[in-house]
């Protein structure tokens, strides 16, 4: 087990410096020119030398890429990611501030979705052929072909603007509502460390939606794989047995879970590590300030350090979250580790 | 600069320029506090020029920064000890909003009291909901086209007026600006001292736009482009549709090219290459039709970002640049903005209304040249 | 003789994906209006003469909605079938032919895949600029990984099939196992999976142009008109965003529907 976890932890911080410079290779590309930006209008001949120096853009690209990890200072081993072009800031604090919101979006979205896939996912596997089953795979390959963004704008339309019910979207707290003290910079988490349960209840309203948008597509693809991981196990030999040793329907159904959930949990990996940047379309919506829409604008923006930033750090915990998943799946399936 | 005693200064001008007092008024020209400031210098940043900029600002305002979230939310407190007295409001909360409909949802719920830069649609739609009002200012903001005097056909006069006489100016005002927009007149502010009606005009004319497009022999080839600021779609959006409709109608047909807003300055400041784009947010903060020309339009002038060069304008500029005498001033003033509106420096398109919506409980909203309102002034 | 029933899901799935390979030839010539001009009042509801409405610009919605299948089904299947063909060809070479070149073709895509994917369609259009061929090269670019995986680890399987010895031993030379016996009994998946792909790549494609990052205005393509509409929905403007997002939902469902009831088909 650990040679496993070792090996995986060593190829994934491999993969993840080769992220880095291939990312670092393809934004140095970008069409983009930061001197112009700082010298301003009308510069003189030795501001724009001194600005591209500054920038470390009058070095070699493999000694701007050293620099960039870390070799000559400040770097990416050394925990710092630059600053932004844009802001003045720096990158590795501004991602600090959009990531958690991010991550509370997806977290809540996945809960959700994962409660409401599971139980039904399982009840279909039970009845193949009945009009559960149908349901669900028609709303699979329904859910799986939307546009989540205008699903989000429709529910803001009914649920908002028509009946009222919901908070505006405009961010996590209303805008009266001062953010509770930030100890984790999680809203949900420092509201109630901090006892503000006002907070707390604001963040969660304005999550509502959001989640429900994200939750609504999630479904589709994690019903699916509930339903087709369980048919399989419960038509397996050891169910059967099972069933005929006359084990007791709550045992056998707690094993054929066990036993499904492989897959739903590699499922579920994919899927969190696509929605670390696909979020950014909800995130728009809602005006959530989150991770994707931080990156859409740097982007947009030409800010080379803070695409590189949130590329590298989304990459970083995509790899982390698939390892985190494939330890969970090792010891839940210790099949796994005997390759 | 010389200490005259302890409220006065006297600064002396190598050259004289009427140009100084005003540009003194200009708000972003504000004090520091020298001790403030002195104490948070560092061998990196020995005038705490990134401190001011990135932290907080040792300074004589009305109002101290408590908390800034960077890229969410300013928060301001009162400050007791301002020398004009405590202000009305203690407590500000700037937070930014970047969607403009989700700005209204803010005001139409109340959750926020004052909005800004929302679209003339949105505004329109307030003044139906009570509680809400709407406050609007035709002062220094305007719409115009810049087209690049180094790159062909911009080059060609015939084609630069065929443009200014290409635009259905009314439709635009009515269907783009909801009515809170007025046709702009000459190339200044005309809230400004100095301003003047010059005799050239551009009115929606498009049969002789077609006829001055043929004589400019200029071929057009499709590819010519419109370029805009990206992240100002909801505003523009029905701006340039309807300009490339019109442009159309003309025999011109220009491709929309939305840039970025970072791109899109980079290009119009320090590279001046746009060849042909849409602007509304300029405006010379020093109120003074001299100060706009200065600016934009004399040769090399800091925002000159067509590259417009005329001799006469460069002349007039510099002798009336330390003309005491206002009449003659003016005269000179006018002299210049007849040669901007016949050379079509820029096509001026519309002068439109700066506008705040506000809870109805709140006064004392004022326009000023930056645009911005003054928290000092606020009571709620 | 026993009647086939044909599976309702495809059928359906068939007739979307006509309907919407004939609107991207058709569309721009059956709309009434012109989608790229001001032919209306601003932001009129949907009436007689506007089935579906004006939106903030003056443009027919309903023309729009007709016109874009051009741009984004077009983007699409051009995208997919392009990284399809460049994916099952590479898929084919890196499965056959285990060696250096598969592991490092594998390395590769497993690194492609693991960037984010939304970013980098972003980060590569704004490279090569907002127009719609790099829109297909980028999406040929990011689905291609897929099909070289998918590919090779079916060819990997069908490697060791006893027809494989068998056309060796008749006197095949490698090069035509490989292309003409064992591509041919590898590509299903590669069919199925191409279906998909045209539905990810309209949903791409509107993705990227809802944030600003796709093709530019006033083109007609669904994503944008999504965006031009959204921040007028709380003004009661639904018209504008509500018919693209149906044209969008419709039109990716068919194509999940007939690549998934093919593969089931496929796996009977």
């Amino acid at each position: 087990m650990r040679r496993y976890v070792l090996r995986r932890l060593a190829v994934g911080v491999l993969q993840a410096l080769g992220i880095t410079i291939a990312v670092f290779f393809v934004i140095r590309a970008l069409p983009a020119d930061p001197v112009s930006r700082i010298v301003g209008m009308n510069p003189t001949e030795d501001s724009i030398r001194q600005a591209r120096h500054a920038l470390g853009l009058d070095m070699s690209l493999f000694q701007q890429l050293l620099t960039f990890l870390g070799f000559h200072g400040d770097g990416v081993f050394t925990g710092s990611l630059g600053t932004s072009w844009v802001s003045g800031s720096t990158v590795l604090s501004e991602i600090a501030i959009t990531l958690p919101t991010t991550i509370q979006l997806i977290v809540t979205s996945f809960i959700v979705a994962l409660v409401v896939a599971i139980p039904i996912g399982m009840a279909t596997a039970r009845r193949p052929g009945g009009k559960l089953d149908k349901g669900v795979f028609g709303y699979g390959l329904f859910a799986g072909a939307q546009p989540e963004f205008w699903w989000g704008l429709i529910f803001i339309f009914v649920f908002y603007f028509k009946m009222g019910i919901a908070p505006a979207p405009l961010g996590l707290l209303d805008p009266e509502l001062t953010a509770p003290k930030s100890v984790t910079n999680f809203v949900l988490i420092d509201s109630l460390i901090a006892g503000d349960f006002t907070a707390f209840k604001s963040a969660l309203g304005h999550l509502v939606l959001p989640v429900l948008t994200l939750s609504f597509l999630l479904v589709g693809p994690l019903l699916k794989m509930t339903q087709q991981s369980m048919s399989r196990v419960l038509s397996s030999e050891f169910i059967l047995y099972q069933q005929a040793s006359g084990l007791e329907k709550k045992s056998i159904g707690r094993s054929t879970l066990r036993s499904a959930l492989a897959p739903i949990i590699t499922l579920t990996g994919i899927l969190f590590g696509f929605m670390l940047s696909g979020a950014v379309l909800v995130e728009s919506v809602f005006s959530l300030n989150g991770l994707g829409q931080y990156a859409v604008a740097a982007v947009l923006n030409l800010d080379f350090p803070a695409v590189q930033g949130v590329i590298l750090v989304i990459s970083v915990i995509s790899l982390f979250v698939y390892l985190g998943l494939d330890l969970l799946l090792a010891k839940i399936d210790p099949r796994i580790l005997v390759k | 600069m010389k200490k005259i005693d302890d409220y006065t200064v006297q600064i002396t001008q190598e050259k004289e320029n009427k140009l100084f007092l005003p540009a003194l008024t200009i708000f972003g020209m504000g004090m520091f506090d020298k001790e403030g400031m002195e104490a948070q210098k560092t061998a990196k940043d020995p005038w705490s020029h990134d401190y001011a900029n990135t932290v907080n600002v040792p300074s004589f305002g009305p109002y101290c920064l408590s908390k800034w979230t960077k890229g969410s939310e300013f928060v301001l407190t009162a400050n007791p000890k301002y020398y004009g007295g405590k202000p009305a409001v203690s407590k500000i909360v700037l937070r930014k909003v970047p969607q403009s409909a989700n700005r209204l949802a803010a005001i139409r719920t109340g959750a926020a009291q004052l909005t800004e830069r929302l679209t003339p649609k949105e505004f329109a739609s307030l003044k139906a909901v009570k509680g809400v009002s709407v406050g609007s200012v035709v002062g220094n903001e305007s719409l115009f086209l810049n087209m690049n005097f180094k790159v062909a056909p911009w080059d060609n006069i015939k084609v630069r007026q065929a443009v200014a006489y290409a635009i259905n100016y009314d439709k635009l005002i009515k269907n783009a600006y909801y009515g809170q927009a007025k046709k702009w007149k000459s190339l200044v502010p005309s809230t400004y001292p100095g301003y003047s009606v010059p005799k050239t005009q551009y009115t929606y004319d498009p049969a002789k736009a077609k006829a001055l497009l043929a004589a400019s022999g200029y071929k057009d080839d499709g590819s010519l482009k419109l370029t805009y600021v990206a992240e100002k779609e909801s505003t523009l959006g029905p701006v340039v549709t309807q300009i490339k409709a019109d442009l159309k109608a003309i025999g011109l047909d220009v491709q929309l090219d939305p840039l970025p807003q970072t791109q899109f300055g980079d290009r119009q400041l320090t590279k001046r290459d746009l060849p042909f784009a849409v602007n509304d947010q300029e405006k010379p903060i020093g109120v003074d039709a001299g100060y706009a020309t200065y600016l934009f339009f004399i040769t090399g002038g800091l925002n000159n970002m067509d590259n417009y060069s005329n001799k006469v304008v460069d002349d007039t500029y510099k002798a009336i640049a330390t003309e005491a005498d206002a009449t003659k001033r003016n005269a000179g003033l006018a002299v210049i903005q007849e040669e901007l509106a016949k050379d079509v420096a820029w096509v001026p398109v519309v002068e439109f209304a700066t506008q705040w919506a506000y809870s109805s409980k709140l006064s004392g909203i004022t326009w000023h040249p930056d645009n911005c309102v003054r928290f000092f002034d606020l009571k709620i | 003789m026993r009647k086939r029933k044909i599976d309702p899901l495809l059928l359906i799935g068939l007739i979307i994906i006509a309907g919407s390979l004939f609107l991207a030839i058709f569309g721009n010539s059956l709309a009434p209006y012109d989608p790229q001009e001001p032919v209306g009042d601003f932001s009129m509801p949907p009436s007689a003469d506007h089935w579906f409405g004006t939106d903030g610009s003056g443009l027919d919605v309903f023309s729009r909605v007709l016109a874009a299948p051009r741009v984004d089904v077009a983007i699409a299947v051009t995208a997919a079938i392009v990284s399809a063909v460049l994916g099952t060809g590479v898929g084919l070479y890196a499965g056959y032919f285990t060696g250096r070149f598969s592991e490092i073709v594998m390395r590769v895509s497993d690194i492609l895949q693991s960037f984010p994917v939304f970013i980098l369609a972003m980060v590569l259009v704004t490279l090569t600029g907002r127009n719609v061929v790099n829109l297909i090269f980028v999406l040929a670019f990011l689905y291609t990984p897929i099909f070289v995986r998918l590919t090779r680890s079916e060819v990997v399987t069908q490697r060791t099939r006893t027809y494989v010895e068998a056309a060796r031993a008749t006197g095949n030379s490698e090069f035509q196992i490989a292309t003409r016996h064992v591509l041919r009994n590898s590509l299903a998946p590669s069919l199925v999976q191409l279906s998909v792909t045209v539905g990810f790549g309209i949903l791409l494609t509107s993705g990227l142009s809802f944030v600003g990052a796709g093709v530019r205005p006033p083109t007609p393509e669904w994503g944008i008109m999504i965006a031009s509409g959204a921040p007028n929905i709380i003004l009661n403007e639904w018209w504008t965003s509500i018919f693209p997002g149906i044209a969008i939902s419709i039109t990716v469902f068919g194509y999940a529907a007939a690549g998934n009831a093919i593969e089931r088909w496929a796996r009977k």
